[in-house]
C-alpha cells in the first residue's frame, strides 16, 4: 500500500504519519504546505515534502503511483474547497484504491438535533461556519464517489489526546474559572482520542466497503463533560469543585443579519467611517470639506438633523456586569447529542485501541512530563501563566 | 550618523528578509538595500519586486565586493560561517543572524576572520534592543529586590515561523533544535543577565532529528548565592512566554513582547509595581530589526560598538555545544499505546 497524506503536519497527519511510519506494508509519502508544523514529524527524521495543493500539477505528481490518498489539510477557504477538488481529481486519475477524507461534527451545526446521533440525520451548518465549509466538502467527496472514486468520510468530534489543543484549553479554562459544568456536567461529550481517530483512518484505508456518506469517530458513547472536568480535576490545582451553572446563562439567539437596503447603504457611504477612510484621498478630502463647510454655513439645527437622518440617534452600548463563565467550551456543552458510533463498528470492524480513561491518563502523564507539573519550576511557571494585570 | 546612507547587502532572501530585515532596513533612512544575495536569484528579484527596489542581484557574494558597505546574513545557519568569513576576508563588514554558527570551530573562524580583516561581524539578537532587557540587568546587578533565588524562562508554540528551505526542521541545517532556533536568544540574555552558568543538563524529545521541545536547567555560583534557573520550549504545545525571576523579596515577571517589567513582592499585598524606564533608549516606534541594523551602522562607521559582537555570539553558541553535550532523552511512555491501552 503507497499512501500519500495530505497535512501530515497537523494534529491527526503527524499521529497518523507516526503509527503508519510503523508499518513494514506501508510505504508512505508525508505532504505539508510548509515546514512550519514539522517539529513533531522532524525530531524523528521523517522526510517531509511541501506541497501547494492548489497547485493541480504538483498535486498530480503527489499522487501519481500511490494506492491510497489520505486528506488532513485544514487551512483557508481556498485550501478547503479548491484543494480538496484538486486533491479529488488527481486522485481520480490517478486511480487510486481509497480516498480517506475527514470531516467533523461541526456539520451538524453548533445546536444539532437528536436525530444527529446518527450519521442520517440532518446537516444544518450555521451559514459561514467551519461546519458548512466542512459540509461542503463532503458533498464533493460524495460527487467524486459517484464518479467512481471509493471514499470514506471520517466525521470526528473534539480530538483529545496526547498534544491535544482542546484538553489542553479545556484545563487552561478549568484552572482559570471560566469553565463551569453546565447541567451538573450531565451533558453529553463527544470526544475521539487522536490515537483512535488515526485508527480508524488505517481502518478505512483498508475497509471493504466505501459508501463515500460519513462515519462518526468517537472513545465511545455515554461520556458526559463531568467525565472530562474530573478526569482533569487531578492537574486543576483547584481547591474548590467546579461551578455548576444552569444552560440558560449560554442560550443564545443569535441576532438576525440586517437585510440589503439600498437606503441604509446609503447612509453607510457617507457616515463618518467611511468618509474618514475616503479623506485619506487629498481629493476626496477636499471634497469632504467643501461639503462640511456647506453643512456648518446651513446652521446648527439643519446639520444636527442631516446627522441625526445619517448616522440615527446617539447610541450608547450596554456594558454588561461581568462574568467569570467565558469559556468557549461552556456553550459547546449545549450540544447534547451522542454521535453513536454503529457504523464505524460494522462498516470498519472499529473499536477504540484507547479507552476514555486510558486517553485521559495518557494525557495527564505527557501533561505532567512536558509542561513540568510537579517539577521544582512548577511554581515559578504557574506564575507566569497566570500573571495579568488589569488594563488601565 | 552620517548623511550618506549606508549600503547594506542582505544575503539569503527568504522568509528572515521578507518579513524582519528587509523591512528594517527600508524604515532606516540611514540604510540603502543596495544588494539582494540568493542561491536562488528569482526569490532576490522576486523579494526586490514585492519592495519596489532595484538592487543588485546576485547568486555569488563575489559580485557585491565593492558595492556594498556591509552584509547582512540571514541564510540557514550552517552557511553562516562559509559566507561571513568569505565577506569579512574580502572587507565586508557582517551582522550574521542568531546563532552565530552551529559550531564553536566555526564561530572561532568567524571570530578570526574579523579580528585579522579589522572588520565588525555582529550577531543578530534582536530582543536585546529592549530598555527592560537592560533595566532587568540594572535591577539584578543593583540586587534592589535582593538575591536571585531562581529562575525560569518558558517559550511554547504549535508550529510557527515557517522558513523558506526549511532548514529550521533540519538538525544538519539549523545546528539543532528548538532550543537553537527559538532559545539562542533567550540563553544570549540569560548570558548578559547572569553570566556564564557553573551547570548545566539538557533533556529533549529528539530521536535523531531536531528536538521539538526540551527543558534545560543551569546552575550559578555556590554557598548562600546560588541559585538554579530553568528554560522550558516547546515547538509542539503552547506555554506563556516569559520569564520570571524570584528574588528574597519577590519575583520580577517579565513577558515577551513590549510589556514592562513586573514585580510581585512575596507579601502578597495584592499590588505589582511596573517597572519602566524613565527614558528609552531603543524607541518603541522603530522595530527590533530597524534597531538591530542602525546598531550595526554605526558599528561600522566607529560611531558605537556592536550590540553583540562575534565573541559574544560565540559564548551561545559554546553553551549550545554544552548543553546538546549533556543532553539526555526525554522519557515518553505515552509513546507505548498497547501499554496505555492495557
Amino acid at each position: 500500500m503507497k499512501i500519500a497524506l495530505f497535512g501530515a503536519t497537523g494534529f491527526v497527519g503527524t499521529t497518523l504519519a507516526e503509527r503508519l511510519g510503523r508499518r513494514a506494508d506501508v510505504e508512505l509519502r508525508l505532504f505539508s504546505r510548509g515546514f512550519g508544523n514539522a517539529w513533531r514529524l522532524a525530531r524523528s527524521g521523517t522526510t517531509l515534502e511541501t506541497i501547494d495543493v492548489l497547485n493541480p500539477a504538483d498535486v498530480e505528481r503527489a499522487v501519481s503511483g500511490c494506492t491510497h490518498v489520505v486528506n488532513c489539510t485544514r487551512g483557508g477557504p481556498d485550501v478547503m474547497i479548491k484543494g480538496l477538488d484538486i486533491l479529488l481529481r488527481a486522485s481520480r486519475a490517478a486511480r487510486v484504491q481509497r480516498f480517506v477524507h475527514l470531516s467533523s461534527v461541526a456539520v451538524y451545526g453548533e445546536s444539532p438535533p437528536p436525530e444527529a446521533a446518527h450519521e442520517s440525520g440532518p446537516a444544518r451548518p450555521e451559514p459561514g461556519s467551519y461546519g458548512a465549509e466542512k459540509l461542503l466538502q463532503d458533498q464533493m467527496v460524495q460527487r467524486a464517489a459517484e464518479k467512481g472514486l471509493s471514499c470514506v468520510i471520517l466525521c470526528p468530534p473534539n480530538i483529545s489526546g496526547v498534544y491535544s489543543s482542546f484538553v489542553c484549553n479545556v484545563l487552561a479554562d478549568i484552572r482559570a474559572g471560566s469553565f463551569a459544568l453546565v447541567e451538573g456536567g450531565r451533558l453529553a461529550l463527544n470526544v475521539v482520542d487522536v490515537e483512535n481517530l488515526a485508527h480508524a483512518i488505517e481502518l478505512a484505508l483498508v475497509a471493504p466497503r466505501a459508501d463515500a456518506q460519513r462515519i462518526f469517530v468517537t472513545d465511545g458513547e455515554g461520556l458526559t463533560w463531568r467525565d472530562l472536568a474530573e478526569a482533569l480535576l487531578p492537574l486543576s490545582e483547584r481547591d474548590r469543585p467546579i461551578d455548576e451553572v444552569p444552560a440558560h446563562l449560554f442560550r443564545r439567539s443569535p441576532e438576525p443579519p440586517p437585510k440589503p437596503s439600498l437606503f441604509r447603504s446609503l447612509k453607510h457611504l457617507v457616515s463618518s467611517d467611511v468618509r474618514e477612510a475616503l479623506r485619506r484621498d487629498p481629493l476626496l478630502a477636499r471634497l469632504d470639506k467643501g461639503m462640511r463647510q456647506l453643512v456648518a454655513a446651513a446652521g446648527g439645527r439643519i446639520e444636527d438633523s442631516l446627522r441625526h437622518a445619517i448616522e440615527g440617534p446617539i447610541k450608547v452600548r450596554q456594558v454588561p456586569d461581568r462574568t467569570p463563565y467565558t469559556s468557549r467550551y461552556n456553550a459547546m456543552q449545549l450540544r447534547n447529542v451522542h454521535h453513536h458510533i454503529d457504523r464505524a463498528r460494522e462498516l470498519l470492524g472499529y473499536k477504540p485501541v484507547l479507552s476514555f480513561q486510558a486517553s485521559m491518563a495518557r494525557f495527564r502523564t505527557w501533561y505532567e512530563v512536558t509542561h513540568g507539573y510537579g517539577e521544582d519550576f512548577w511554581p515559578l511557571a504557574r506564575a507566569l501563566e497566570t500573571f495579568k494585570v488589569e488594563p488601565v | 550618523m552620517r548623511d550618506t546612507p549606508f549600503r547594506l547587502a542582505v544575503i539569503g532572501t527568504g522568509a528572515a528578509a521578507r518579513i524582519l530585515h528587509v523591512p528594517g532596513a527600508l524604515a532606516s533612512p540611514h540604510v540603502t538595500i543596495a544588494a539582494l544575495v540568493d542561491s536562488v536569484p528569482a526569490r532576490a528579484r522576486q523579494l526586490a519586486r514585492n519592495f519596489g527596489l532595484s538592487p543588485l542581484i546576485a547568486s555569488d557574494i563575489n559580485a557585491i565586493v565593492g558595492a556594498v558597505d556591509g552584509a547582512l546574513i540571514c541564510t540557514p545557519n550552517e552557511s553562516h560561517c562559509p559566507i561571513a568569513v568569505a565577506l569579512l576576508e574580502r572587507g565586508i563588514p557582517c551582522l550574521v543572524d542568531k546563532p552565530l554558527a552551529t559550531t564553536i570551530e566555526d564561530g572561532e573562524r568567524m571570530c578570526r576572520a574579523a579580528e585579522s580583516a579589522g572588520k565588525v561581524l555582529a550577531v543578530g539578537y534582536t530582543t536585546l534592543y529592549r530598555d527592560e532587557v537592560w533595566l532587568l540587568k540594572q535591577i539584578l546587578d543593583e540586587r534592589r529586590f535582593g538575591r536571585v533565588r531562581r529562575f525560569h524562562f518558558q517559550e511554547g508554540t504549535i508550529g510557527g515561523w515557517a522558513p523558506v528551505s526549511g532548514y529550521t526542521v533540519s538538525r544538519a541545517a539549523s545546528g539543532g533544535g528548538v532550543l537553537t532556533v527559538v532559545g539562542v536568544h533567550f540563553l544570549d540574555r540569560m548570558l548578559f543577565w547572569f553570566g556564564y552558568p557553573d551547570w548545566c543538563s539538557l533533556v529533549d524529545d529528539s530521536q535523531g532529528g531536531p528536538e521539538a521541545m526540551c527543558l534545560a536547567r543551569v546552575r550559578y555560583g555556590s554557598g548562600a548565592d546560588a541559585f538554579d534557573g530553568t528554560i522550558l520550549l516547546s515547538k509542539t504545545f503552547t506555554l506563556k512566554p516569559g520569564l520570571v525571576v524570584e528574588t528574597d523579596q519577590g519575583r520580577i515577571i517579565f513577558p515577551i513582547g513590549t510589556s514592562p517589567l513586573y514585580f510581585v513582592p512575596h507579601d502578597a499585598s495584592g499590588f505589582v509595581t511596573i517597572l519602566s524606564p524613565t527614558e528609552r533608549r531603543y524607541p518603541l516606534e522603530k522595530t527590533t530589526a530597524q534597531l538591530q541594523i542602525e546598531n550595526f551602522v554605526a558599528a561600522c562607521r566607529g560611531l558605537a560598538p556592536p550590540m553583540a559582537d562575534g565573541r559574544r555570539g560565540l559564548l551561545a553558541v559554546r553553551l549550545l555545544d554544552e548543553l546538546y553535550g549533556r543532553r539526555k532523552a526525554l522519557a515518553e511512555p505515552w509513546r507505548d499505546i498497547a501499554g496505555a491501552a492495557a
